[in-house]
């Protein structure tokens, strides 16, 4: 029956009064949801908004990293092109280092054979010294003992002033 | 078969009241020394030589034996050395006392075993008495550090207590190495196939009488003997005239005092002794049991001069 009520007045054009406050209750909702999903979309819009500036921020970001990355590199490759030359001028010095020590040992392996020659010398110096010591003193002995075993020589006499005898008869 | 005789101990000297009263400083050391040896129970002997005494005096050796009769007995043996010697073989008019070739007689004619050279007013310390006793070693020569005991301590009865005191101390020094030398000649302690390898102390350089007993050192380094410190010191109370004391009265150099030429390069060169080292040709007379007299002959006497004898000592590391 109720759905013959509700028929007839659809035909008319009407509606019951239960239906039409479900039906309002119904656009209530709707126009909520209308209006929440309103806000969703000004949220989304706005956070779109946001992204888009975050992301256009982003790339500037990008674009100065980029550059930055860029300028790196370039200082990178002179500085290697100049390690590259400072390699090559150590690897020259230090040649010439290893030459130096070279001669450095080799002038250090003269200075101690002039020492020990020095040393060997100073020592046969120093026993002929004492062999001179020996010497001089067994002089200086022998000398004494020739003195005291040695007469006191007589004074000799002094020249007559008269005249040669003549030679002959 | 009788047991070798352990220790010969060799000592010089004369009647010559050298460094003041001579003979009492000696034999106060020597009654000392023989008493702690005779407690030890070592059998030792008493080599003495007696270097050209002094005439008109009573000899030294006489008056030893004499002394000692009771406390040594047969172990003293004295050797008296003609005058001659000593004006043949000195070359330094001022060194009256050829103090290190009188002990070459001494150890040319050594029994023991061991043989110690040691200076007359030189006593024992317990831990060299203790050393005696035990195994040493024959290719070594031991040395021992001298203790000063100061001038004036009285002597009168000196016992270990009163040598260990460090109050009684003048100086105490260490021995440094390789050659620990320093009062070399108050302490030679060595086999005596050691003295005659090396053949004693040097007879060639016979200009000097200091720095005769560091050249030994020298020689037996070089030689390839062991020097080792025999751990205990000797003890030597001071007088006047001794080296120590009478340093200020050596002139560098020259050869004006009675211990002869000072600078001379006893650290540098070394001897090579004759085959006739301490006089072992000079006839000899027996004057009695215990004293025998060397007498004057020129085939005893070592030439002159023989400067081959002169070596360079062979090097060895660690000298300086």
């Amino acid at each position: 029956m109720r759905d013959f009520i509700g028929r007839l007045l659809e035909f008319f054009g009407l509606a019951t009064t239960r239906r039409v406050r479900g039906l309002v209750e119904r656009v209530s909702k709707l126009e909520m949801k209308l209006g929440r999903t309103g806000a969703a979309l000004e949220s989304s819009r706005a956070d779109a908004h946001g992204w888009k500036q975050r992301a256009e921020d982003a790339g500037k970001q990008l674009a100065a990293a980029e550059r930055e990355i860029r300028k790196i590199r370039e200082a990178l490759d002179a500085s290697k092109a100049k390690s590259e030359a400072q390699a090559a001028e150590l690897a020259i010095k230090q040649a010439r280092v290893d030459t130096l020590l070279g001669q450095l040992r080799d002038l250090k392996g003269k200075v101690e054979r002039t020492d020990r020659t020095a040393r060997a010398t100073s020592e046969h110096i120093l026993a002929t010294e004492m062999k001179l010591d020996l010497v001089e003193a067994a002089i200086h002995l022998l000398d004494m003992r020739t003195r005291a075993g040695t007469p006191t020589p007589m004074a000799s006499r002094p020249q007559s002033s008269a005249p040669p005898e003549p030679d002959g008869p | 078969m009788t047991a070798p005789l352990r220790l010969s101990i060799v000592l010089t000297g004369r009647n010559d009241n050298y460094g003041g009263d001579f003979n009492q400083r000696f034999f106060r050391a020597l009654r000392f020394n023989v008493s702690v040896l005779l407690d030890a129970g070592i059998d030792f002997e008493v080599v003495f030589v007696e270097w050209a005494p002094i005439e008109d005096r009573e000899r030294l050796s006489t008056i030893l034996v004499r002394e000692f009769a009771e406390q040594l007995g047969t172990r003293l043996t004295a050797c008296v050395v003609d005058g001659r010697y000593h004006t043949a073989m000195n070359l330094n008019p001022k060194v009256r006392y050829l103090e290190f070739v009188a002990k070459n007689v001494g150890l040319r004619r050594a029994a023991g075993h061991l043989v110690l050279s040691t200076n007359s007013d030189v006593f024992l310390s317990r831990h060299v008495v203790h050393s005696l006793q035990s195994n040493l070693d024959t290719d070594t020569v031991y040395r021992a550090p001298r203790y000063d005991i100061r001038l004036g301590v009285d002597q009168s009865h000196l016992t270990w207590d009163v040598l260990e005191d460090e109050r009684n101390h003048v100086r105490r020094p260490v021995l440094e190495p390789p050659l620990l030398a320093g009062g070399t000649g108050d302490f030679l302690l060595a086999s005596r196939e050691c003295f005659h390898r090396l053949r004693g102390f040097n007879e060639v350089y016979r200009l000097a009488r200091a720095g005769i007993d560091f050249n030994f050192l020298l020689k037996a380094y070089t030689s390839g003997a062991r020097i080792v410190d025999i751990g205990g010191p000797v003890y030597h109370v001071n007088h006047v005239g001794s080296l120590r004391i009478s340093k200020a009265l050596y002139d560098q150099g020259r050869a004006e005092t009675a211990w002869g030429k000072r600078n001379w390069p006893s650290r540098h060169v070394v001897y090579d002794n004759g085959d006739g080292w301490g006089l072992s040709q000079a006839p000899v007379t027996r004057v009695d049991d215990a004293i025998t007299h060397l007498d004057f002959s020129w085939s005893a006497v070592p030439p002159l001069i023989e400067l081959r004898r002169l070596v360079l000592p062979t090097h060895r590391l660690g000298l300086p």
